[in-house]
């Protein structure tokens, strides 16, 4: 069997034990709605403030919503690990890793599927689908938006591993390293351009979050290049995934058990 | 009567062990103060944009805003323990078993070890008001005597209700193996409604009607309301008389539900 073949039998197994416990599928379910819900509401609450922000109209902004929500679940299923690493170097389970015959940081992301992760997917798609319809979207659009969905979550994914390789350094208390990275996440829920530059382009160079929603937006709505909003998003996966593979090889060269 | 002395003790003991286990990562209180900045940054631009495009500005001036959204924050954050997530994990792990084996009632126990995170978080608390208070040459706190009574009052009253509606969230977690959707249910639920976001007064009609149903407000909203001086000290008895009735109702609510979870608790071993 290959690695990859390896990768997919611990996450199909791993998802198995995961549908065991059916209230916790019910309760997470509901909790990814609410953590859905929540931020279309405070958006209720701006919108009616101001009828647009930055020119973009409520349905353009529920298409950023969207692609976050989607990237944001994708994520969650297959690479929801990486908000665990804090606690398994406290615990001593990240020595077992480095015991298995495998790459380690691919095989530790999928082995940690998110139930929840199904209700962030399911909540993506649905605001994409409500936005789409509002916005009539011609058809070649359609299969582009889990194409930026996927761009997303690789993107979100890889910065979380990132900051995640300070707590294999640093052992901590645990998951606040991929706080950081999430609120940061939650901003690009709406237009860049109500942000101060510096903001602005800290999130679409820097730590790229905006760069799989805004930039297809731009493109979509504002009359922006047709070559970024294609290209900057599997662009920004890219370099983003192999900068968290070298950072998290250097971590492991740095790491040091905790011996629990 | 002499259950006093003893009872005295062991809360503080309890509380120390606590204080000393988060002082033991002191480093990353700091890492958890950025993540709350970075959120409240993003935050107060967002709402800096609406004040400056909206016709008119909105219903709460610029500076006031400002003020409100730092106390809101500071508020919040002192305030943002993570019980229910903690307390999932021991009863994963079954080492929930150990908490019932010791001689004291199980919600006053834990409310001792959450106050320690109170006590520290309210020292980061400070310090973000300190900040915003030389960043935004504004004042974030609005006191005299009178009012300054007032509002500690208030915070302690928030606290009470903070802590009834994390335990009866953490109920949920007897029911469930993995902490994630009574957590986020609690916390998306409180980020809405407790006016951490926004003061509830820019909420629309019916946002607002659903918010003060709920308990969150008197977490976040009535401190802050007190802390700016927005509502007098004389006239702070019914917000204060709501926060207790609502400390009050949860506790009593997290004891009785409690009782009946506790009879249909299966520990999991260890």
């Amino acid at each position: 069997m290959g690695e990859l073949g390896i990768y997919l039998k611990a996450f199909r197994s791993m998802l198995a034990t995961r549908f065991e416990y059916r209230t916790d599928v019910v309760v997470s379910l509901l909790g990814s709605l609410v953590n859905q819900l929540s931020p279309l509401i405070t958006y209720a609450v701006v919108a009616t403030q101001v009828p647009t922000l930055d020119g973009w109209t409520s349905p353009q902004v529920l298409f950023l919503f969207g692609l976050w929500a989607l990237a944001n679940g994708l994520s969650e299923l297959f690479f929801d690990r990486v908000w665990y690493v804090g606690g398994m170097v406290n615990m001593g389970q990240f020595d077992r890793l480095l015991l298995c015959p495998v790459e380690t940081l691919p095989f530790c992301l999928v082995t940690e599927p998110a139930l929840h992760a199904v209700g962030n997917i399911f909540c993506g798609f649905t605001l994409l689908a409500f936005a789409g319809h509002a916005l009539h979207f011609a058809w070649w659009v359609w299969p582009l938006l889990p194409f930026w969905g996927c761009c997303g979550s690789v993107i979100y994914s890889s910065i979380l591993v990132v900051f995640s390789t300070i707590l294999i350094v640093l052992p901590g208390n645990g998951m606040n390293m991929g706080v950081i990275v999430q609120n940061a996440g939650n901003a690009t829920r709406f237009p860049l351009g109500i942000f101060p530059k510096a903001v602005k382009w800290t999130l679409l160079f820097v730590v790229p979050l905006g760069a799989y929603q805004f930039l297809p937006g731009l493109w979509l709505f504002r009359g922006g290049s047709l070559v970024v909003g294609l290209l900057a998003p599997p662009a920004a996966a890219v370099i983003m995934a192999t900068l968290a593979w070298f950072a998290w090889e250097a971590a492991l060269n740095r790491y040091e058990s905790t011996g629990n | 009567m002499a259950e006093i002395p003893r009872f005295a003790g062991t809360a503080r003991v309890l509380f120390s062990t606590a204080v000393q286990g988060r002082l033991a990562y002191a480093k990353y209180f700091f890492l958890s103060l950025l993540g709350f900045f970075v959120s409240f940054g993003l935050t107060l631009m967002l709402w800096l944009y609406v004040n400056d495009h909206r016709t008119g500005g909105l219903a709460v001036g610029r500076e006031d805003l400002v003020a409100y959204l730092v106390l809101a924050l500071a508020v919040n954050f002192i305030f943002s323990f993570s019980l229910d997530s903690f307390l999932a994990g021991r009863i994963r792990t079954g080492l929930i078993a150990v908490d019932l084996l010791k001689p004291m009632n199980f919600q006053w126990m834990y409310f001792f070890i959450a106050l320690a995170d109170v006590v520290i978080q309210a020292c980061m608390g400070a310090a973000v008001l300190l900040i915003a208070f030389c960043v935004f040459s504004i004042r974030p706190l609005k006191l005299d005597a009178a009012q300054g009574a007032v509002f500690f009052c208030s915070l302690a009253l928030a606290m009470l209700v903070q802590y009834g509606i994390c335990f009866i969230f953490t109920l949920g977690a007897f029911f469930t193996n993995f902490g994630y959707g009574i957590f986020n249910l609690r916390l998306m639920t409180q980020a809405t409604f407790s006016g951490v976001f926004a003061p509830l007064l820019l909420y629309p009609q019916s946002l607002r009607a659903v918010a003060y149903a709920l308990p969150f407000h008197c977490v976040v909203q009535t401190p802050a309301m007190l802390g700016l001086s927005w509502v007098p000290a004389g006239q702070a008895l019914p917000l204060l008389g709501e926060q207790a009735a609502w400390a009050a109702g949860l506790f009593l609510a997290g004891q009785l539900g409690f009782r009946w979870v506790i009879g249909r608790l299966t520990i999991q071993g260890g």
